[in-house]
């Protein structure tokens, strides 16, 4: 399964991205912009998008997982500590693990989310709020 | 804090409310006679203006004025005043009003009013240095507030920045565990990352402006190389100014060349040196050199380390690339990346995370 991952800080990026790695999936990205990940989302497939919401082009998070939700059938989690904010966008995402997070965490949260897309309900980490 | 800015939302305005013959005019008047002050040039005088701009008003009210209706908003106004503010209110009465009758009535509000009480007839010198005051207190007001929703600002931004901070140590503790061979491998590891990351904190917490110099960054992680009496790392090149999150990347990256350097480049002997060299051309991607000289010789790595990958994801994060170039006489990475994601706060509100 894929997993599209924004992220602009580069650490946590890389972070992530091992873990999620090792942990079977593959990683489109990280995209460090929305407008990286708009350009990766129209070249690749996946199930699950990770975004933060402030983005090296300003505070584009939020748009970001509208786009994505509506234009590719996938479920967004965000991946903030702007939890208010992340909050108003819970129409287009399934909802929000929140930072500071051990970079695991994110594995049982795409799970979860790839779960959620099936019809089932998961059991979310602690860290995570559902919308 | 300055003085006020004339804008719509701060600009000031003297309301005078005396319905009595000609007392608005001669108020108006004597506001306005400037042969013992002048009013400032950003200051409004209305007749009878609605409550609805008392929020950025003083009131001046004569004893007629001071009706019922006057009374009845005067609570009403004070009910939704923030707690910074107390609206002024020079009171203009009859030399007969007692002001045990003046008191009871203000009574409730009185802590929430600034209350000046003048008696006709009127001096000209009396009103205009007590419309100054009061001025000059509405004016204290607003630079609190300012201060205030400043102090919340860069509350939020603090808290914001630990946060990021605390998500960023995380990731350090999870890559370094993931890449160890051991637990005391782990904690020279973890401890070298950890070391990096807080050196740049130190420095971006120290300093109001926030923003660091590269050349700062590089010293303060190379720090531990330079302790003997010859620096052993060369710093030239532009100055260039990084904020936060872009310090933290840089400092990690001189981490894994230095940590590197020290088992098995330039660092791992008293004679060598590294050169690092920072160049922003006019319109063209910066680069930032790291090259070793007087070390043992090259070792091309057997496997991508954490190291390299980390660092190619960094250059990928700043806008750039990376080319290691493994030739005598020693390492040289060169690093390309967009000086203004250096320099760009993209943290939302005034520099949030």
């Amino acid at each position: 399964m894929q997993v599209l991952l924004v992220e602009d800080n580069v650490l946590l990026a890389v972070a992530l991205q091992a873990e999620l790695e090792v942990a079977g999936y593959g990683v489109i990205g990280p995209a460090h912009s929305a407008a990286q990940a708009r350009a990766l989302a129209n070249e690749h497939d996946f199930e699950v998008a990770v975004i933060d919401i402030d983005l090296q082009d300003g505070r584009t998070g939020g748009t970001l997982a509208k786009e994505l939700s509506h234009d590719h059938s996938c479920a967004v989690v965000f991946a903030t500590g702007q939890t208010h904010l992340a909050r108003e966008w819970c129409d287009y995402a399934v909802g929000v693990l929140k930072k500071p997070f051990n970079p695991k965490t994110v594995v049982r949260t795409v799970e979860g989310a790839s779960e959620f897309l099936s019809g089932k309900t998961p059991a979310w980490p602690y860290q995570f709020e559902k919308f | 804090m300055g003085g006020m800015q004339p804008n719509c939302e701060s600009q000031l305005e003297v309301g005078i409310y005396a319905p009595f013959g000609r007392d608005e005019q001669t108020l108006v008047a004597a506001i306005r006679d400037n042969r013992f002050s002048r009013l400032p040039d950003s200051v409004a005088v209305s007749v009878a203006p609605s409550s609805q701009s008392w929020h950025r008003s003083i009131l001046v009210c004569s004893q007629e004025g001071f009706s019922k209706k006057f009374k009845e908003d005067l609570v009403g106004f004070t009910d939704t005043q923030p707690s910074w503010a107390q609206i002024p209110l020079v009171l203009v009465l009859d030399h007969d009003v007692s002001a045990q009758e003046l008191h009871d009535e203000l009574r409730d509000i009185l802590d929430k009013i600034l209350l000046t009480v003048l008696h006709r007839p009127l001096r000209p010198f009396e009103l205009t240095t007590t419309i100054e005051n009061a001025i000059a207190a509405r004016e204290r007001q607003f630079e609190i507030k300012r201060y205030i929703d400043y102090q919340e600002e860069l509350q939020n931004e603090l808290n914001h920045r630990i946060k990021n901070t605390l998500a960023s140590v995380f990731a350090l503790y999870q890559i370094s565990l993931r890449h160890s061979s051991d637990l005391p491998d782990f904690d020279k590891r973890f401890g070298a990352r950890l070391g990096a990351l807080s050196s740049v904190q130190d420095l971006l917490r120290s300093s109001d402006n926030r923003h660091r110099s590269l050349e700062d960054i590089a010293n303060a992680v190379l720090a531990p190389y330079n302790k003997g009496e010859v620096a052993r790392t060369i710093l030239s090149g532009d100055r260039q100014l990084v904020s936060q999150q872009p310090a933290q990347t840089l400092a990690l990256i001189f981490n894994e060349l230095a940590t590197n350097a020290s088992k098995y480049g330039s660092l791992s002997t008293e004679a060598g040196r590294v050169h690092i060299e920072y160049r922003k051309p006019d319109g063209q991607p910066a680069t930032l050199t790291w090259r070793e000289t007087g070390g043992p010789g090259v070792q091309p790595p057997t496997r991508k380390s954490y190291g390299t990958r980390f660092i190619e994801a960094s250059a990928a994060g700043l806008g750039g690339d990376v080319r290691f170039d493994y030739q005598e006489p020693g390492l040289t990475c060169i690093i390309t990346l967009d000086a203004e994601l250096l320099h760009r706060t993209t943290d939302g509100g005034t520099n949030r995370l």
